[in-house]
C-alpha cells in the first residue's frame, strides 16, 4: 500500500499537521506500506514564509518532501477573511477561490507532486488551507480528507462542501467532529472513520527548565496553545483575574504559547513564549491541572498530553469534543460560565485526591482508546478497505 | 459496583456539586451583576451558536441580561485625580444616565416578552407532540427497559450468499443497520459490495467504517437518493411500529431509483418466546411479519420482491429492487 500525506507544514507546528505527521511516521513502519509526506517549507501559518530548505529527506522509513511556497498569506487576505466570516453562504465561488489562494500556502511544486502522485490514497489535512481545497480535486478519486474542523464560518463555504462531498473518504478526530460535519454537509454516506490522534512519547520533568523560566515552587494551572480570542485564552485570562480579585488562592496561571495581543504579566499570570517540546512536557508534569478554554476543537491533543503527564483537565463545557472526551474518560471537569469556572478551579486547586483520581482516569482512557497501536491498526484497516 | 461505575458516579457527583455551588453563589448575589454579565458575554462570544443548549431559553436570558443597563458608571482610574473627576461627572450626570438606562431597560423588556411567548408556544407544541406520540406507542424509555438484557438474534448465515448476490449490482454505497454483524459486513465487502454500518451500539465502534449513531439520526443527515441500497435489520425486531415505518420511509427517500434493498426480520413468535409475556404484550406489534414487509415494499412499487426463510425458521430475508 502506498499512501501520501499532504499538510501545509511539517514539524512540531500546528495541531492537525503535527498529529498527521506523527501518524505518518508510525504508518511508515507498518510492513508493506510506503508513506510519503508532502509539506511546504513554511512554519508560520501567519505568513507561510519559507523557513526550511526545499527537498526530500527520510525520517526513519517516512519520506518527507518539502516544497517552496510561491505565495503565502497576502495583504488581501484580511478583507477576504472578514467577508467570509460575516456571511459564508453568500460568497460566490470565485471569491472563495480567491480566499483560499490568499489564505495560502500556495505551492506549485507541491501541486505538481500531488497531481503526479502514484499513491493508492492521498490524505489531506486540515481542510482549511489551499493545499486541501485546491489540490484534493486534482486527485479526488483517491483523496481522503482529514477535516480537523470545528464549527466556524469557513466550514460552510460551498467550495468546502464540494471537496468533502467528492472525496473518497473522511477521517475524523472525534465523534463530535463527525456529527458536526455530517449535519453541515451531505456527506454522511461517504466512507469515514473516527480515528482520533495519538501523542508523541511523554517526556519527563526538568527542574532546570522551571528555574530558567523564573517559576518558583508556587503551584500552577497551565493552558497550552495560541493565546487569542478564538481559542478562548483571553476569556480565560479575564476569568482568572476576576477570580483572583474575589477569591484568594495559591495557584497561578501559566499560559504556554504565542500571544496575539500584548498580555500584561503579573505574579498570578505568567506567559511562556517559544517553549520547546522539553519545556512543554516539563511544565505540564509540574502543573496541578490543565485548562483548555477553547470551544472550537476537532480533537484537542493537549488534553491527552495532560493526561499522559498525569494531570487532570478543565475544559469549556460548550465544546462538544473536549466535553465528550472528559465525560468519557472521567478525566476532568468543565465550565459553562464564570460561576462554574470559579468553583471548578477552587475544587481542582484544593482537592488533591480529586486531581489524582481524574488524572488516573484520563491516563487510562488515553492509553486504551488513543494508543498508537490501536490508531495505526484502525487507520491501516480503513485504508485497506478503501483501496 | 465496579471501578469504572464508581468513577462515573463520583465524577457525576463532583460535576453536580460544582453546578449547584455556582448556582448558589449566583443566586445569593455574590457576583456583581454587571461583572458577571460582561464576563459571560465575552465567554459566549467565542462559542459556536450550535453548541448552545436550550437555544431559545439561552437567547432570552442573554437579551434579558443585556437589557439591564447599569447607570452607575465605573470610576476606577490610575490616578486619584482621574477617579475624582470621573466621580464628579457621574454625580452630576446621574439623572441623565438613569433616564436613558430606564428607557433601554424598558425596550429590553418589550423585546423579551414576545420571545418568552414564542418559547412558551414551542414548549407547548413539544408537550402536545410527546402526548401524541405516547398515544401511538409505548414510550421509548419504557421499551428500552423492557428489552434491556435481551440479546439480539444473530443474523442467519444462510442469508450471506443471497445478500452478496443481491447487492452485487448496487450502484452506490449500501447502508447496513442498525444491527451490525462484523462477519457478514466483512463477507459483503470481500464480495465487492461497498457497504458501511450504522449502529447505536458502542461495542461495534472499533469496526472499520461503522458509525456509532441511531439509524434514524443517520438517515436524517443523508441526502435524498444517496444510497445504492440498504440492509435493514435489528431495528426490525426492537423498534416501535412508528420507528420501523419511519426508518423505512427515510431509507426509501435516501435510496436511488434502482437501489437494491433488503430487510431481515426475526419472526414474531421467535421474539415473543424470548421476550416473555410482559414485554411481548407491551411491545405488541413488533416485529412485523415478513408478509407485512413484503406488502410495504410492494406498496412502494418495489420490483422482484422475494422472501427467503432461514433454515432454523427463525427469521426471513426479504429482498427487492426499487423502481
Amino acid at each position: 500500500m502506498k499512501v501520501d500525506f499532504v499538510v501545509p507544514r511539517y514539524g512540531p507546528v500546528g495541531g492537525a499537521e503535527n498529529a498527521v505527521s506523527a501518524l505518518a511516521k508510525r504508518v511508515a513502519k507498518h510492513p508493506g506500506w510506503e508513506v510519503h509526506l508532502h509539506a511546504t517549507c513554511a512554519k508560520s501559518s501567519n505568513t507561510w514564509a519559507n523557513e526550511e530548505e526545499p527537498g526530500s529527506k527520510q525520517v526513519g522509513p517516512l519520506w518527507v518532501h518539502q516544497h517552496l511556497v510561491d505565495s503565502g498569506r497576502t495583504t488581501e487576505w484580511p478583507e477576504l477573511d472578514r467577508r467570509v466570516q460575516e456571511g459564508p453562504s453568500s460568497i460566490d465561488a470565485t471569491t472563495q477561490d480567491l480566499f483560499f489562494h490568499h489564505q495560502g500556502p500556495v505551492s506549485n511544486a507541491m501541486a505538481h507532486a500531488v497531481s503526479t502522485s502514484n499513491a493508492d490514497l492521498v490524505i489531506f489535512a486540515p481542510y482549511l488551507f489551499w493545499p486541501t481545497i485546491a489540490l484534493a480535486p486534482t486527485v479526488i478519486e483517491k483523496a481522503v480528507i482529514v477535516p480537523a474542523a470545528h464549527d466556524e464560518p469557513f466550514l460552510r463555504l460551498s467550495r468546502v462542501r464540494e471537496v468533502l462531498q467528492d472525496s473518497r473518504a473522511l477521517i475524523y478526530g472525534s465523534r463530535a467532529e463527525q456529527r458536526l460535519l455530517q449535519t453541515t454537509h451531505p456527506i454522511a454516506h461517504l466512507p469515514s472513520t473516527v480515528l482520533g490522534w495519538g501523542i508523541e512519547e511523554a517526556k519527563g520533568s526538568n527542574s532546570e527548565i522551571r528555574t530558567e523560566l523564573g517559576l518558583d515552587d508556587r503551584p500552577y494551572a497551565i493552558c497550552v496553545g495560541r493565546i487569542e480570542h478564538a481559542k478562548g485564552t483571553l476569556g480565560l485570562l479575564n476569568f482568572w483575574r476576576t477570580m483572583r480579585g474575589r477569591v484568594k488562592g495559591n495557584h497561578r496561571l501559566v499560559l504556554l504559547g504565542e500571544p496575539s495581543l500584548p498580555i500584561e504579566q503579573d505574579d498570578d499570570v505568567i506567559v511562556v513564549r517559544g517553549a520547546n517540546d522539553d519545556a512543554k512536557w516539563s511544565l505540564l508534569r509540574d502543573a496541578d491541572f490543565l485548562i483548555n478554554p477553547s470551544a472550537m476543537e476537532s480533537f484537542s491533543l493537549v488534553l491527552f498530553e495532560a493526561w499522559a503527564a498525569g494531570i487532570p483537565v478543565l475544559v469549556n463545557g460548550y465544546c462538544d469534543t473536549t466535553r465528550e472526551h472528559v465525560a468519557e474518560a472521567n478525566g476532568g471537569l468543565w465550565y459553562r460560565n464564570y460561576g462554574e469556572f470559579e468553583v471548578a478551579v477552587e475544587r481542582l486547586a484544593t482537592d488533591q485526591e480529586l486531581r489524582l483520581r481524574l488524572a488516573a482516569n484520563g491516563q487510562t482512557f488515553a492509553a486504551e482508546v488513543y494508543g498508537w497501536t490501536s490508531i495505526v491498526d484502525r487507520f491501516t484497516a480503513f485504508c485497506e478497505q478503501l483501496s | 459496583m465496579n471501578d469504572s461505575q464508581s468513577d462515573a458516579t463520583y465524577f457525576e457527583s463532583v460535576v453536580s456539586e460544582i453546578e449547584a455551588e455556582a448556582q448558589r453563589r449566583s443566586d445569593s448575589g455574590e457576583y456583581p451583576r454587571a461583572l458577571l454579565r460582561s464576563l459571560d458575554e465575552e465567554f459566549r462570544r467565542w462559542i459556536p451558536d450550535a453548541s448552545l443548549e436550550n437555544g431559545v431559553e439561552d437567547t432570552i436570558r442573554g437579551v434579558e441580561a443585556a437589557a439591564y443597563v447599569d447607570p452607575v458608571v465605573p470610576v476606577d482610574s490610575r490616578s486619584p485625580l482621574g477617579r475624582y473627576i470621573k466621580w464628579a461627572v457621574r454625580r452630576f450626570t446621574y439623572f441623565y444616565h438613569r433616564h436613558t438606562a430606564q428607557q433601554i431597560t424598558a425596550l429590553g423588556i418589550h423585546i423579551t416578552r414576545p420571545l418568552r411567548l414564542l418559547d412558551a408556544s414551542v414548549k407547548n407544541v413539544d408537550r402536545r407532540l410527546s402526548a401524541l406520540e405516547d398515544r401511538f406507542d409505548v414510550g421509548t424509555t419504557a421499551r428500552a427497559e423492557l428489552i434491556a438484557g435481551i440479546s439480539a438474534f444473530p443474523i442467519s448465515s444462510d442469508f450471506r450468499e443471497v445478500l452478496a448476490s443481491h447487492l452485487a449490482t448496487a450502484s452506490g454505497r449500501v447502508l447496513f443497520g442498525d444491527q451490525v454483524d462484523p462477519d457478514l459486513l466483512q463477507f459483503l465487502r470481500a464480495s465487492g459490495v461497498d457497504t458501511y454500518g450504522v449502529t447505536p451500539s458502542s461495542e461495534r465502534s472499533d469496526l472499520v467504517d461503522v458509525r456509532q449513531e441511531t439509524l434514524i439520526e443517520h438517515l436524517e443527515h443523508l441526502e435524498d437518493k444517496s444510497l445504492g441500497g440498504f440492509v435493514l435489520c435489528g431495528l426490525t425486531g426492537r423498534a416501535s411500529l412508528n420507528e420501523q415505518l419511519r426508518a423505512l420511509r427515510l431509507l426509501l427517500l435516501r435510496s436511488k431509483p434502482d437501489a437494491r434493498v433488503a430487510v431481515i426480520v426475526v419472526h414474531a413468535e421467535t421474539w415473543s418466546a424470548r421476550l416473555g409475556p410482559v414485554a411481548a404484550d407491551l411491545l405488541d406489534g413488533r416485529p412485523l411479519h415478513p408478509e407485512t414487509w413484503t406488502h410495504l415494499l410492494l406498496r412502494e412499487h418495489a420490483l422482484e420482491v422475494t422472501a427467503v426463510q432461514s433454515s432454523d425458521s427463525q427469521s426471513t430475508l426479504i429482498t427487492a429492487k426499487l423502481s
